[in-house]
């Protein structure tokens, strides 16, 4: 729930700190908006695996890094870890609702051979498949997958090997 | 790097080019008045109380459900008392509304003696919202304030334009005035995005709409009677305030109504105004109804049906054979 600006309270005997609305700038905001949104969106759909999709919740973590933008010291990395799990919650969410693979008709050729590889990363468990396009897509090392996925670092290696198997395995 | 590495670094490299996006003008430029959301700090002590506090009320949720899902079966039907105290005879379970298929290409309209609708002072009728949109720098959210009376019912029609928070774009909401304010301001409201309906609601009386937020697309009951039209037919104004596109407020005749039941709105809605109606909800006593941008479907018909939703569904009807 929203306060007014500048109020404190107490709950349940505890202190309860109400940080004042502040003031944002928005000439930094738009700078960061207009810096940061096109590789995000880039991102988040390797991840999701629907543009549309990528584009709603990117913008709801640019909502929330703008609620709190006049508290956040580096607000790229928030802005990198609400989109990330925004997406983990995403994937999550489709998991439970996928009842069934969708049924891939036999096309002979190159691009269909693409949309095949598509549609099997996006089968992928999240991490999986969060591994994989970092790895391959933004050519990022081992620590920093692991902390861009919140993991240790001995879990992306084998995150990386299960999800290509898988894939493998799909594409066979 | 083998061939399935190759052949995924392409992959997503051209992935990622097809998803380049423009930004959307006029995120940016929000007012610098804008109060942030507040941040509520617990310390760690609060926090793990919570959890506990937490699962001790699901576990008793859960005990609850559990014991009434037991005895609920000899419950469903309400039963008398005699006088004396002795049980009397079991009351029949509530009526089920009638349904009622409306033929297909076919609309049914209301005589304009029953439903007349009129333009209202915004105002007069919704002050405090027509002021919160329109005063303050939040005019650059929200363009227009409308309202309207229909049925007896008064509607303010708000046109938003180049708002991106919370995934609401260039839409336009319809908010029923029952119930005041303050409920508007606390239960969800649907509004259509890129085609989808979404559930939404507002966290606050906002000055700007950037307080709207989703919750993730999940099915919530809305407020009885609220409905978003895509301002692709509701638009009455360009950015600059001058009107365009105006559209005449519609003669009586011309409201589509459905007698159908809201059961079968899907259906009626979709014989009446074409196959890209959405129903918002499966709720069957849901009462709000959405279109997508390429529907013809006006905003005048989607006033009507949730009109016709809030009625009850009993309004008289009359077929007629002109499309609205």
């Amino acid at each position: 729930m929203i306060t007014a600006a500048g109020s404190r309270r107490k709950r349940g005997g505890s202190q309860v700190a109400v940080v004042p609305g502040a003031s944002i700038v928005h000439g930094d905001f738009a700078t960061f908006y207009q810096s940061e949104l096109a590789g995000q969106v880039r991102r988040a759909t390797l991840l999701v695996g629907d543009c549309q999709d990528a584009r709603d919740l990117v913008h709801d973590a640019f909502l929330e890094v703008y609620r709190r933008w006049g508290q956040l010291d580096v607000p790229g990395a928030y802005l990198n870890v609400v989109v990330m799990n925004r997406c983990r919650d995403r994937a999550r969410r489709v998991a439970r609702q996928r009842s069934l693979p969708a049924e891939v008709p036999v096309v002979d050729n190159d691009s269909f051979d693409d949309e095949r590889l598509w549609s099997a990363l996006q089968q992928l468990p999240f991490n999986h498949r969060a591994a994989i396009v970092l790895r391959f897509h933004h050519q990022m090392t081992t620590a920093e997958i692991a902390v861009a996925l919140g993991s240790r670092p001995g879990s992306v290696g084998p995150w990386i090997e299960r999800g290509l198997r898988q894939l493998r395995k799909d594409l066979a | 790097m083998n061939d399935l590495e190759s052949r995924l670094v392409a992959l997503l490299n051209r992935k990622a080019e097809q998803a380049d996006v423009d930004p959307i003008d006029g995120f940016a430029e929000a007012p610098a008045t804008v109060e942030v959301a507040s941040v509520i700090e617990l310390d760690e002590f609060t926090r793990k109380r919570r959890i506990w506090v937490s699962l001790a009320a699901a576990a008793a949720i859960i005990a609850v459900v559990a014991v009434a899902a037991f005895v609920g079966k000899s419950t469903d039907r309400p039963v008398t008392t005699k006088p004396d105290g002795t049980a009397g005879q079991t009351l029949p379970a509530p009526a089920v509304p009638t349904t009622t298929t409306v033929a297909n290409s076919t609309t049914a309209s209301l005589p304009g003696a029953e439903l007349p609708l009129r333009q209202i002072s915004a105002a007069d009728s919704w002050g405090k919202w027509a002021g919160k949109f329109t005063n303050d720098g939040s005019s650059q959210f929200v363009h227009r304030v409308r309202a309207f009376e229909v049925g007896g019912l008064q509607w303010m029609v708000l046109d938003f334009a180049e708002v991106w928070i919370g995934g609401i774009s260039q839409g336009s909401m319809l908010l029923s005035p029952d119930g005041g304010v303050s409920a508007a301001a606390t239960n969800p409201v649907c509004c259509m995005f890129r085609n989808e309906v979404k559930w939404t609601h507002f966290v606050d009386l906002p000055p700007t709409v950037a307080y709207v937020t989703f919750n993730g697309g999940q099915s919530q009951r809305p407020v009885d009677g609220v409905a978003i039209v895509p301002s692709e037919t509701v638009r009455l104004h360009d950015a600059s305030g001058k009107p365009s596109e105006v559209q005449q407020p519609p003669q009586p005749d011309q409201i589509a109504v459905s007698s159908t039941p809201s059961s079968q709105q899907t259906n009626s809605l979709t014989e009446v105004f074409g196959s890209s109606m959405s129903k918002c909800l499966a709720d069957e006593d849901f009462d709000m109804y959405a279109t997508d941008a390429g529907s013809n479907a006006t905003w005048t018909g989607c006033i009507a049906q949730a009109v016709a939703a809030w009625n009850g569904n009993d309004s008289p009807s009359t077929e007629s054979s002109s499309a609205p």
